[in-house]
């Protein structure tokens, strides 16, 4: 496997159908269909817009199309992938593009087959641990932002609301600030419709801008 | 290094287009060009029409063959074409059917 039997050079474009018996490497285009007996891997600088037909099939580039493997589709960090899956075995990598259906055959594979292979693929302990260091911090932080950010805008609003009339009496003391926004929405049926749809659409707003960054 | 090569058990039905090297063991159909040089091995089966900057021939071509260099044919190979090119040899042994045209 070393050698694969054809190699698709990052300069070449192929429209039209690759089929046969041995390993596929492509580096290239190719717009069509590919049916090989053997492992296809598509490399980083692969675009491929094709149904795939291979005992094993890995991506590392762009690819439109549906795989279909009789042993197994990995697709790794950094690909983008389009299209269905239908292998007894899939892999996604974390750093992996994909949006598509996934078939996986149902109970004919025994669970045993798959834990021996995954260990087989070369480039995976590599890919692997360096993508989880990137998105780990990420969950970590936007919770913090999230859970110290509204309490004190909700506090405010409602003070100033509730400045006017007398404070509330009716809202029993409370011990904690995160306790007071939460009783003051509940309790007050007044002032609370302005107030509440104003911190949903900050909240939401707080999530879009940090979602679009 | 060649950076293409359609492997012995490789079928291509289209069309191949490269800027680079393309060396064939297995077969194409349909239409194969490069920027670069075309190596068609002994084995190895083209029904296409050929255009690179050079194509050498040891195995089966059908089809016409443009090169804007040369092309060699060489012994066991078997050309059924036409040929145009600036250089052409065929060595002994080779089998060639068609029309060449070297711009005279």
């Amino acid at each position: 496997m070393a050698d694969s039997e054809a190699i698709i050079g990052q300069g070449t474009f192929i429209r039209g159908n690759v089929r046969g018996d041995g390993d596929l490497n492509v580096a290239g285009r190719i717009e069509g269909t590919i049916e090989v007996r053997g492992e296809v891997v598509f490399e980083e600088t692969s675009i491929i817009q094709s149904e795939v037909t291979a005992d094993r099939i890995v991506v590392r580039g762009a690819l439109a199309g549906d795989l279909h493997a009789s042993d197994s589709v990995v697709l790794e960090a950094g690909c983008k992938v389009v299209g269905d899956l239908d292998a007894p075995r899939i892999r996604i990598d974390e750093g992996a593009l994909f949006r598509g259906r996934i078939e996986m055959g149902g109970g004919e594979q025994s669970p045993t087959p798959a834990r021996k292979a995954a260990p087989q693929a070369r480039t995976t302990p590599r890919t692997a641990p360096a993508t989880p260091a990137r998105t780990a911090p990420a969950p970590r932080v936007a919770p913090r932002a999230r859970a110290a950010e509204p309490p004190p805008e909700v506090e405010q609003e409602q003070e100033q609301e509730a400045a006017p009339p007398p404070p509330p009496p009716p809202v029993p003391k409370p011990r904690k600030p995160r306790a007071t926004a939460q009783a003051a929405e509940a309790t007050d049926d007044g002032p609370p419709p302005p107030v509440v749809p104003a911190l949903r659409k900050k909240s939401k707003g707080a999530v879009r801008k940090r979602g679009a960054r | 290094m060649a950076s293409t090569v359609i492997g012995q058990g490789i079928t291509i039905e289209g069309e191949v287009t490269a800027d680079e090297e393309v060396i064939v063991q297995g077969i194409i159909r349909g239409k194969l060009t490069t920027q670069d040089a075309v190596v068609v091995e002994a084995g190895a089966t083209i029904e296409a029409d050929v255009s690179a900057a050079s194509v050498v021939v040891g195995g089966n071509v059908t089809g016409d063959v443009t090169a804007s260099d040369r092309v060699d044919l060489q012994a066991g190979g078997k050309l059924v074409g036409d040929v145009k090119a600036a250089r052409l040899t065929i060595a002994d042994g080779a089998s060639f059917k068609g029309n060449v045209d070297m711009d005279v």
